[in-house]
């Protein structure tokens, strides 16, 4: 047809256009990398690093965090670069990277590289495929020692830089302080008291509680699960404490790979949770009970589309248990006794080792874009953001006497007047998790049950040393997409007890996944850890 | 250097309706900045995207970023799906909102119109996130509204997040629920444009009101209805993803029937974030729209040249 | 005039249809109006409910918290809501013209060249980057308005009702009283086709209230945030707060409630403005200007 011929031609047209134009729009990446090389070539050879770096042009630094701003971001920003001008000629400007859209935009904003400096990242936050893809700055101890000496020292000893390692690189700066925390869940104290449930140590030890719930407490659901974090987490809580831990390579919420490692053996050696002879026995038995429970009405039929957290409906009274993490827990234990509730709090360690894998030191941190111009300043600015006391409570707190005080026993608390729903600038809103949170000082309103809880945190951590192990799937990216979305649709209603037969399922669970080409990935990532761990000797 | 005789057409055709081209031209212009020229990135369906690269000098691998959805197992299944679902609510999108649209335009009652029109775009602006939390709260299986009163009159509850029968009549319920407000208006808005002289003609000759409505009112409405649905059926292979992603979210036992193309890949490449595997996955929902479209037009165009899209 | 039987019938069908469907509309958005008073904690224990168990303005009151920065969302939303709807429908109702004229030529391969960019699109990579690194579109007022400006749909659909409501014969006898292109646009097609425009401005109008893609990805400057990214924004914010490591309010923040009051707080105005438009989907136009 001649309409199809003309217009095919005034395509192939446009289509040779735009390639011309995206190359145009692409700045070369390599380049960048060369630059630092030879900066730092330079940087190493001058002793006291701060007299050579020149601060005389004032530079505008652009980062990105994840979130939104809180509503006092802005007065915080004016006074962190009054502070920024003042020690080193710059000024800062945040932009953030909202949670649900983390997906599409964070890698867009790398792949434009327009006006971006240094970007929050972590391995949940991308950083792996984003390094392969090379996004980032190498980044370099002798970089480190130039141009953030007090963060340095405060990493140099630890395993930090190791485990931020991609093929041999480092990418990206770690926090010194990470997180201490254990998942753990919350349970009603004062209704235990009150029907006679024997102590509960473990999650294990809980059937008796929810019995109790489910027959006195009308208004409650003893397991009131929500559809993303609670869903899985009855059913792990009780494999980690029937085995220990175990942890998927290609871990994804709700989804993975259907492998699994066991971290504190340190052998690194996969095995695959569906038919393994030694722990899909465990899985089954522990998958059992969970459909015991939920056929018994212990757990809401529902969960699938419940989209309010157990914690938070836990606080209503709406939920016998309420799951999260040592951390986050503690707002909703306030709230809990606020209530007039009595809560106990249990972590969730493994049964044989009884710990629970520490988070790696890259689990909170930022990068350098491949493209930044200014890497230099940035990193010099967020030397002072991580370490300064003085730049960290403003960054995390906000403005002294507007969103914090310090009280006289060495506490921070809220001003007189100020609740804290009505805190424009609650601490962590903003997203700076990686500063240094060693510097940081208590809250007034940690209850004594948090303070308990947090003070036995460091004796359950165990190390795993596959902790900073990011997998390289090219080979198997379809593979890996392909058990992703199995296990999405397979296992989580075998999680959550709602199948009808569970050997069934099981089965099913298996063949599925071997369809899906798990042997293929088993093969690629044993290979993989195998060489990561004989580098590491 | 005389013109050939087709270039010579071209011109001459574009010199006589010069200004008519001219009209035209800003929006072409529009077009080619921020549709045509982006278009070139389709090509990262076939590489393996890095940055350094970018889109022109990212390594080519061919068909490997199809491969997941083809090796998926499902990749049938959610292709029926999305077909099934989009004909199912474009048949009964297009039933009720011409129904709807004759009804309130035979009205005398202006406020009930109003009011009526009215009511039926509220469900625009809720989103598909709000419109779950409150199927949530009406049929949840422990508390949910339905089932409390089913529970009243001695009814066993109803639990349709266990049981995907429930959906084939739920999605089109909802979805024209959400939509038929819009398709409505659209109805409405051509059955305004019919000669208000064709109906004091029938009225003259006897026709009563069923009559001027198959007589009259649907035939005038026929190219209208046409092109709604020949724009409909090119968007056969684009499942509805806000809906389906936020109404059924990763509940894995109603997966088999109401997985589409557009969630199953999202679920797919969640841990991923790769550029070429989520841009194959939408050029074969692009090849395949393309296909039907063409066969459907041509088809059209047969049969009345001024009904077909193009 | 006595009303004759199948009217009556048919009107009350008519009456007893559209009745039902408008309730069964209305119904979920009132319920919303009533649960966006609701306080946090008597929606997680009763779910939505007709009347309330506790009323919390809360809410609202987050929204409100800083009033300039709402007011200005709902000045830049209002700013191209009106100015992006009066250039798309003039840009588009022309285009849609030129596609109409049976006389044109190339009208159907015009229609093709518009129609085939809904089937194949290059990605959000490369539109992204196209837009930020070589438009340099990023944190302008013209990406709000050029993003959202044109759907390949309503263009086609306004040809369709041009063809539908204006007869060929007026094109011809404009043309004999020597009437040009443009104003045979100006002067005959854009006055007739009230309809046809009330409902596709409409549709635009929509499209630009309810935006948030466009802002979300290419807007990072606060003072060009439309309102619906604005509202989105709270949301997040809320969202993290009440996840929070060290946050510990004994207060329960309103995240279901706040979802709600969102969607009050975009629709209201719209709901307002929309009877104003109704006015031009009255049935029928007589065209008594093509006699004689």
């Amino acid at each position: 047809m001649k309409r199809l011929k003309v217009f095919s031609l005034l395509m192939s047209i446009t289509l040779i256009a735009s390639l011309l134009l995206t190359g145009c729009g692409q700045p070369q990446g390599a380049p960048q990398n060369t630059t630092a090389a030879t900066t730092v070539a330079q940087g190493s050879t001058a002793a006291p690093a701060e007299s050579t770096i020149d601060l005389s042009q004032e530079v505008k630094i652009t980062g990105y965090l994840l979130g939104a701003a809180p509503a006092g971001f802005n007065d915080v920003m004016k006074a962190l670069n009054d502070k920024l001008k003042k020690d080193l000629n710059a000024t800062m400007e945040i932009n953030y990277i909202g949670w649900s859209d983390m997906q599409s935009k964070y890698p867009l904003v790398l792949a434009a590289g327009e006006n971006i400096d240094w970007i929050f990242t972590a391995p949940w936050s991308f950083y792996p495929q984003q390094a392969a893809k090379g996004a980032f700055m190498e980044i370099t101890p002798e970089i480190l020692q130039t141009y953030m000496p007090k963060h340095w020292s405060a990493i140099k000893d630890t395993t930090a830089m190791q485990e931020a390692q991609i093929n041999g690189k480092v990418y990206m700066v770690t926090t010194a302080s990470p997180d201490k925390k254990v998942p753990s869940f919350m349970y009603r104290e004062d209704l235990r008291v009150k029907y006679g449930v024997p102590e509960i140590k473990k999650f294990s030890d809980i059937e008796p509680y929810l019995a109790a719930i489910k027959k006195n407490e009308k208004g409650m659901i003893p397991l009131n699960l929500e559809s993303n974090y609670d869903l899985g987490t009855p059913f792990g809580a009780l494999n980690v404490e029937a085995y220990d831990q175990l942890k998927d390579p290609l871990m994804v919420t709700g989804g993975g790979s259907g492998l699994a490692y066991k971290p504190f053996d340190g052998d690194g050696k996969l095995y695959y949770t569906t038919n393994d002879p030694e722990i899909a026995p465990i899985n089954i038995t522990n998958a059992k009970k969970i459909k015991s429970w939920y056929d018994a009405g212990y757990i809401n039929k529902n969960a699938f589309a419940n989209k309010v957290r157990s914690k938070d409906s836990f606080v209503q009274g709406k939920s016998g248990v309420g799951f999260g993490n040592s951390m986050d827990l503690q707002g909703n234990i306030a709230q809990a006794e606020a209530a007039g509730f009595k809560v106990g709090v249990v972590p969730v360690v493994g049964g044989k080792s009884g710990k629970y894998m520490a988070d790696p030191y890259i689990n909170n941190g930022f990068a350098i874009a491949a493209k930044s111009q200014n890497w230099q300043r940035t990193l010099m600015a967020m030397d002072l953001i991580d370490e300064d006391p003085t730049y960290e409570n403003l960054v995390y707190y906000g403005i002294e006497g507007v969103n914090y005080v310090k009280t006289a026993d060495g506490k921070i608390g809220l001003p007189e007047g100020l609740t804290a729903d009505k805190n424009t600038y609650p601490p962590d809103a903003a997203g700076f998790w990686f500063t240094n949170k060693n510097l940081h000082l208590p809250l007034t309103t940690w209850t004594q049950s948090y303070i308990d809880l947090y003070n036995r945190i460091p004796d359950l951590l165990g190390v795993d040393p596959l902790a900073a192990f990011s997998p390289n799937t090219d080979n198997i990216k379809t593979e890996a997409a392909n058990c992703n979305q199995t296990l999405t649709q397979y296992s989580n209603p075998i999680a959550l007890g709602a199948v009808k037969d569970v050997d069934a399922a099981y089965k099913q669970l298996d063949s599925k996944l071997k369809a899906a080409g798990i042997d293929k990935i088993y093969t690629e990532l044993s290979k993989q850890i195998s060489d990561y761990l004989s580098s590491k000797k | 250097m005389k013109l050939s005789g087709k270039a010579a057409g071209f011109f001459h055709e574009i010199v006589r309706n010069k200004v008519l081209y001219i009209m035209f031209l800003p929006l072409a212009l529009f077009y080619i900045l921020f549709a045509y020229i982006p278009m070139g990135g389709i090509i990262v369906a076939f590489k393996d995207f890095n940055y350094q690269g970018g889109i022109l000098f990212s390594p080519w691998n061919g068909f490997d970023n199809f491969r997941f959805f083809f090796a998926s197992g499902k990749a049938w299944q959610v292709t029926t799906n999305t077909i099934m679902y989009n004909v199912t609510f474009l048949a009964v999108y297009t039933l009720f909102s011409i129904m709807v649209a004759i009804m309130i335009s035979e009205m005398s009652n202006k406020h009930f119109k109003k009011l009526s029109q009215s009511f039926m775009f509220l469900p625009y602006f809720i989103s598909w996130v709000v419109v779950s939390a409150f199927v949530y709260n009406l049929f949840n299986y422990d508390y949910g509204l339905i089932n409390n009163i089913l529970k009243t009159f001695g009814q066993q509850p109803v639990d349709i997040y266990s049981n995907p029968g429930y959906w084939y009549l739920l999605l089109p319920v909802m979805y024209l629920w959400k939509w038929v407000g819009f398709g409505s208006v659209l109805y409405l808005a051509a059955i305004s444009g019919i000669d208000q002289e064709c109906y004091e003609a029938a009225t003259i000759d006897g026709c009563n009101a069923f009559q001027k409505i198959t007589r009259i009112t649907i035939p005038l409405l026929k190219p209208t209805m046409i092109m709604l649905i020949l724009l409909g059926i090119g968007r056969i292979l684009r499942g509805e993803f806000d809906m389906f992603y936020n109404l059924i979210g990763n509940n894995g036992l109603l997966m088999d029937a109401t997985d589409i193309i557009d969630t199953l890949v999202f679920r797919s490449l969640m841990g991923t974030q790769d550029f070429g595997m989520a841009s194959a996955a939408g050029f074969y929902q692009s090849v395949l729209c393309f296909v039907v479209i063409m066969v459907v037009n041509s088809i059209v165009r047969k049969v009345d040249s001024e009904s077909a899209l193009f | 005039m006595r009303k004759a039987k199948d009217q009556i019938a048919f009107a009350a069908i008519s009456y007893f249809v559209v009745g039902i469907i408008a309730l069964f509309t209305l119904f979920p958005f009132i319920i919303l109006i009533v649960n966006s008073f609701a306080s946090e904690n008597s929606i997680i224990n009763n779910g939505y409910t007709i009347i309330p168990k506790q009323i919390s303005f809360d809410a609202y009151s987050l929204v409100f918290r800083s009033p300039e920065t709402i007011l200005r969302a709902y000045g830049v939303t209002l700013f191209i809501t009106i100015v992006g709807t009066t250039i798309s429908l003039l840009i588009a109702s022309m285009a849609a013209y030129v596609m109409y004229r049976k006389d044109v030529k190339y009208r159907n391969g015009l229609a093709f060249f518009i129609y085939f960019t809904t089937l194949f699109n290059g990605g959000l990579a490369s539109y992204y980057i196209i837009l930020s690194s070589v438009y340099h579109l990023k944190n302008t007022l013209l990406v709000l308005l050029l993003v959202p400006m044109f759907s390949a749909m309503n263009i086609l659909i306004l040809r369709n009702f041009i063809r539908g409501s204006i007869p060929d014969s007026l094109n011809e006898s404009a043309k004999i009283d020597g009437a040009g292109d443009f104003t045979i646009y100006l002067r005959i097609i854009l006055p007739l086709s009230k309809p046809a425009l009330a409902s596709i401005g409409l549709f635009t109008a929509l499209g630009y209230w309810n935006d948030w893609w466009t802002p979300m990805m290419f807007v990072e400057k606060q003072k060009l945030f439309p309102l619906q990214y604005v509202l989105y924004n709270i949301i997040s914010s809320v969202n993290i707060s009440s996840n929070v490591v060290a946050n510990a309010s004994s207060v329960v923040l309103p995240q279901e409630s706040l979802k709600l009051a969102l969607t009050v707080i975009s629709t209201v105005p719209i709901l307002l403005a929309y009877p104003f438009v109704q006015k031009y989907f009255v049935k029928g136009i007589t065209l008594g200007s093509v006699k004689g």
